[in-house]
């Protein structure tokens, strides 16, 4: 049974993004102006927001965020589990539940990062996993840990490593028709790509998404209450979170089938049984990518290809907006929009559904949003423009 | 430390568990011993990092990390750094390793370094 179906929906986004180390307030303020933007955005008073979720390991505490809201009330505060990016979905089915069983009311899906507040977010997230065995060998940054799923997904599953370009490219192609993107007006080039310097083997520095300053917000409401407020409601259908036996932090010992994948085995089957959707029913998608790699294998692992399908179906023209068969990161995603721990293609699902992207994917009414893939948990929901029948 | 490689083993029911657990999740037991094993095998996956990261100090970029199956265990796959030749590095390849020690931020921890055979 699916107990979300459409009865909570996205009422206003906030997204304030700056470059790295030039905020023009600490992390709190610049979160503070995101969730006043979101309520602007949705006509709604801030002193009724009642609620928080965040991802991640966001510093700022909900309860510190009263005061300059005039909030009357904190009825709900949550995080979801582990470092990285993988728990964004997850985040709106915490507020989702908290909304549907009555626990609160109006609450604010966040994330803010501001490196001279918070430190660099890479170490933020490898704090959660890092032990002596892998200090030993070296490893200490998610770009190695996600360099040798990738190696082995090239290897084992033989996908052509020009996926990795299209997928990077596509999100260059959007980022750079999106104005308040990083790669605004840039273009593209395969020499620049495969010219940037290594990181971590497959990873040249394009395939990695790189940290901006900033904080994204969305409003949750109940279906009811969205409706009477300014914009219209984009709905949540469905989210699903966690991980299946033989993935997480194990050491690099992951169940051989699950090693090269981005971690959905569970949560995408959870993601379309709940909902009822498939992968074909999908017009638009949001593809968490920290880096290129684990995108593929997030589109495979929810179903849209299989991996000797990858090189046919993830192709530049297929990912981009209005005419692929599945438009990715059209606002230009982590690698091409910018990267607030992934906030922005939350942000960006509402938008595109509302008709507000950048890069419109005519008449969508459904949105997947993929989470952080590689992390130990990761998560995935799914909005629509439409309440299920 | 004592330059062994030790792999965690539930002493009622006789199966390895890495990573280590308090609890064996198919037998109930509470009691592990750790069981020496051969530092052999093959690369299962590796990565060359080239970025120079905080906290990897103690190796000097570009270093090769590697994820090994172990020959007399295959299911379980151990870390470690790349030493030596590095010509035929590839998925599959079979290597060997030692135990020892390094020094990271001035604490002295356990580490695995293999060759290539």
């Amino acid at each position: 049974m699916n107990g979300i179906a459409g009865r909570v929906a996205a009422a206003g986004t906030g997204l304030r993004q700056f470059k790295r180390g030039t905020s023009p307030q600490p992390e709190r303020g610049v979160l503070i102006g995101a969730i006043l933007d979101a309520c602007a955005d949705a006509g709604f008073e801030p002193s009724e927001i009642d609620g928080f979720t965040t991802y991640g390991d966001d510093n700022n505490e909900p309860v510190r965020l009263m005061p300059d809201l005039g909030m009357k009330e904190l009825r709900w505060s949550s995080s979801v589990f582990g470092g990285g990016g993988g728990g964004i979905a997850g985040a709106i089915g915490q507020a989702a539940g908290a909304i549907l069983t009555g626990q609160a009311t109006a609450i604010i899906v966040y994330r803010a990062l501001v490196q001279g507040n918070s430190g660099r977010l890479s170490q933020a997230v490898m704090a959660h996993h890092l032990n002596s065995h892998m200090v030993g060998a070296g490893l200490v940054s998610p770009a190695q840990m996600c360099a040798l799923r990738a190696n082995r997904m090239f290897d084992y599953y033989g996908v052509p490593k020009q996926v990795a370009e299209d997928v990077v490219r596509a999100c260059y192609y959007h980022g750079s028709r999106n104005p308040d993107a990083v790669t605004y007006g840039a273009e593209f080039s395969h020499e620049a790509y495969e010219g940037s310097r290594y990181i971590a083997e497959p990873f040249h520095l394009l395939d990695c998404s790189r940290e901006n300053d900033g904080a994204g917000a969305i409003l949750l409401v109940s279906a009811e209450r969205a409706r009477d407020l300014k914009k219209k409601p984009v709905y949540v259908l469905g989210v699903a979170q966690g991980a299946a036996m033989g993935w997480g932090d194990l050491l690099e010992n992951d169940d051989d089938d699950q090693y090269a994948t981005a971690g959905f085995k569970s949560v995408a089957q959870h993601l379309w049984r709940q909902t009822g959707l498939k992968p074909a029913d999908i017009d638009v998608a949001q593809v968490y990518e920290n880096f290129s790699a684990q995108a593929i294998a997030s589109i495979v692992d929810h179903g849209f290809c299989s991996w000797e399908e990858a090189g046919d179906f993830i192709r530049f023209e297929n990912l981009i907006a209005p005419t692929g068969k599945l438009p990715i990161n059209t606002s230009g995603g982590n690698i091409g929009q910018g990267f607030i721990h992934g906030v922005g293609m939350m942000v960006e699902c509402v938008h595109q559904l509302r008709g507000e992207s950048s890069n419109p994917v005519p008449d969508a009414k459904t949105c997947l949003l993929a989470g952080g893939p590689g992390a130990p948990i990761v998560s995935s929901a799914i909005f629509g423009t439409e309440r299920p029948g | 430390m004592k330059g062994e490689v030790r792999i965690q083993f539930c002493a009622r029911c006789r199966k390895y568990r890495w990573p280590a657990v308090f609890h064996c999740p198919d037998c109930g037991s509470w009691d592990h011993v750790w069981k020496p094993v051969s530092p052999k095998g093959k690369i299962y996956s590796w990565t060359r990092t080239w970025h120079t990261f905080a906290g990897a100090d103690a190796f000097e970029p570009p270093f090769v990390s590697i994820v090994v199956s172990l020959e007399e265990i295959p299911a379980v796959r151990l870390l470690g750094v790349l030493e030596g030749d590095e010509q035929n590095l590839a998925t599959g390849a079979k290597v060997s390793g030692k135990a020892h020690k390094i020094t990271v931020n001035g604490t002295v921890i356990p580490a695995l370094s293999w060759t290539l055979d």
